[in-house]
């Protein structure tokens, strides 16, 4: 009932936050299917369109915003992903589609003159627990 | 109509079967009605009406469906929909998706009844697509028999280019196509790049539920059959795949995807895409997100428009990113509609990272 009043009073920007927030809910799958075609037997081609794009501020941006130390929620062992034992969570999953994409242009950059940018931001990168 | 070939093996596909249903003793039928909580009954009904050609009567049926059906959803019984499905229910349910909208699917789909208004079909093929996708989530089985009918995948994206079912369209596809041993070919769908191309931000997001199924090879991921412990033996297995001279449907699919000039820029302004500053009721707002799937329905309620925004700017950098998104691997659990959240039977369509 409060979402209710808050949203049906709301302007321009608040329909904006609701966008962004529809958009995040799907963040993990659009950097799993950019992974993927980063991965592919097309990688190459991938990588030069992405680095054309600027792909890379985008990360770093992702970087900084993303919650490295967050802790997990506690759940019980029936409740966890893959049985008991699973380590999975939300966080994780993100963090390492994060670094996924990470890693994969860190690659195309060794090696190259242009490696300073991307550098400084795997010297940011904290460990992913 | 009545030498349409389309009609007469439609009427001989879907009659038959229920026809056998009908033509028993009405005592018998009393009793499966009274034995399987008068499903019987229903499917027969749902199959009449669809032979009549009366959406009104049609729409009603489905209603009732989901109705019956969502009871047994609610107390976490699957049997009532595992039923439903034997008892054929689940194809009727296919044939009321594929009520025609327009004079010409009419004709060549064999509709006997006079071709409703395009409004109430499209809210027929939503509340169709509803109760198929709960009926998939519960039963597994409907799942294998859909995913081997290619055709019933391409109406499914075809599906996807409206507005009102895409959300459902997009919910049953993922699915169907987890279960799809062998990857579907985007190149079987017309007109891929232009249905791509005609999605808003919120819906290329996703569609990338879909493509996360199609772009990655099935051999990748954690099976009962490939054991992998150790990250050197999966990036070993990675390395063999990539060096494969076989050209595959993953493949494919990745040529088709990188044929669609604006594929990547849109998904790096997803990338770029990030929350903006929000006030303290955008954390409950987010739990309300978490477990629903049907954004456009919200959307809708509260007056956002859902339209072509790529060239939006991006909003200004707010606060640290959350993952609402589970695991990739958990994702049924997050499209699914609170009363579906049922323990599944099968492996979902997990990817490894």
């Amino acid at each position: 009932m409060h979402i209710w009043m808050v949203c049906c009073g709301a302007g321009n920007e608040t329909h904006e936050n609701i966008k962004a927030l529809a958009l995040l809910a799907h963040q993990v799958e659009v950097l799993f299917v950019m992974c993927t075609l980063l991965a592919g037997k097309r990688k190459a081609q991938v990588q030069d369109r992405l680095m054309e794009l600027d792909i890379v501020p985008a990360l770093l941006q992702m970087f900084d915003r993303l919650d490295w130390n967050r802790v997990p929620t506690t759940s019980t062992p029936t409740e966890r992903i893959h049985g008991p034992g699973c380590e999975c969570n939300p966080e994780s999953a993100l963090r390492i589609q994060v670094s996924r994409p990470v890693f994969n242009v860190l690659h195309v950059y060794a090696g190259t003159e242009k490696d300073t940018h991307m550098e400084r931001a795997a010297a940011k990168l904290p460990r992913a627990t | 109509m009545r030498g349409n070939l389309a009609l007469m093996l439609r009427n001989r596909e879907c009659g038959g079967r229920l026809r056998t249903l009908a033509q028993l003793p009405a005592g018998v039928q009393r009793r499966l009605n009274r034995e399987y909580d008068d499903l019987p009954g229903l499917v027969l009904s749902l199959a009449e009406t669809h032979l009549k050609g009366d959406i009104l009567l049609v729409r009603d049926g489905i209603r009732r469906a989901t109705d019956l059906l969502a009871v047994s959803m609610a107390g976490q019984d699957s049997s009532l929909r595992e039923n439903f499905v034997m008892l054929g229910g689940a194809q009727s349910v296919v044939l009321c998706l594929q009520v025609p909208v327009n004079a010409e699917e009419a004709k060549h789909g064999g509709w006997r009844g006079p071709v409703a208004q395009e409004k109430s079909v499209w809210a027929l093929r939503k509340e169709c697509l509803l109760l198929l996708r709960d009926l998939c989530y519960a039963t597994p089985v409907l799942s294998e028999q859909l995913c081997s009918q290619r055709s019933f995948i391409v109406f499914l994206f075809s599906l996807m280019r409206q507005q009102d079912t895409f959300d459902e369209a997009v919910g049953l596809t993922e699915e169907v196509l987890a279960f799809r041993g062998e990857i579907f070919n985007l190149s079987l769908v017309p007109d891929f790049a232009g249905l791509v191309n005609s999605f808003s931000k919120r819906q290329m997001a996703f569609f990338c539920r879909v493509l996360a199924l199609v772009v990655f090879e099935p051999e990748d991921r954690p099976s009962e059959e490939l054991k992998i412990t150790k990250a050197t033996d999966l990036l070993t297995a990675r390395r063999e795949q990539a060096l494969s001279a076989a050209v595959k449907n993953t493949d494919r699919n990745h040529a088709v995807l990188l044929g669609i000039q604006e594929l990547l820029p849109r998904m790096v302004k997803l990338v770029h895409a990030h929350a903006v500053p929000m006030s303290r009721w955008a954390d409950e707002l987010m739990e309300h997100l978490q477990p629903t799937a049907h954004h456009y329905d919200l959307f809708n309620i509260l007056g956002v428009l859902d339209a072509d925004d790529w060239d939006d700017d991006t909003p200004a950098p707010g606060l640290s990113v959350r993952a609402l998104s589970p695991c990739i691997v958990c994702r049924p659990a997050l499209l699914a509609p609170p009363r579906a959240m049922l323990p599944r039977t099968r492996d979902s369509a997990g990817v490894n990272f």
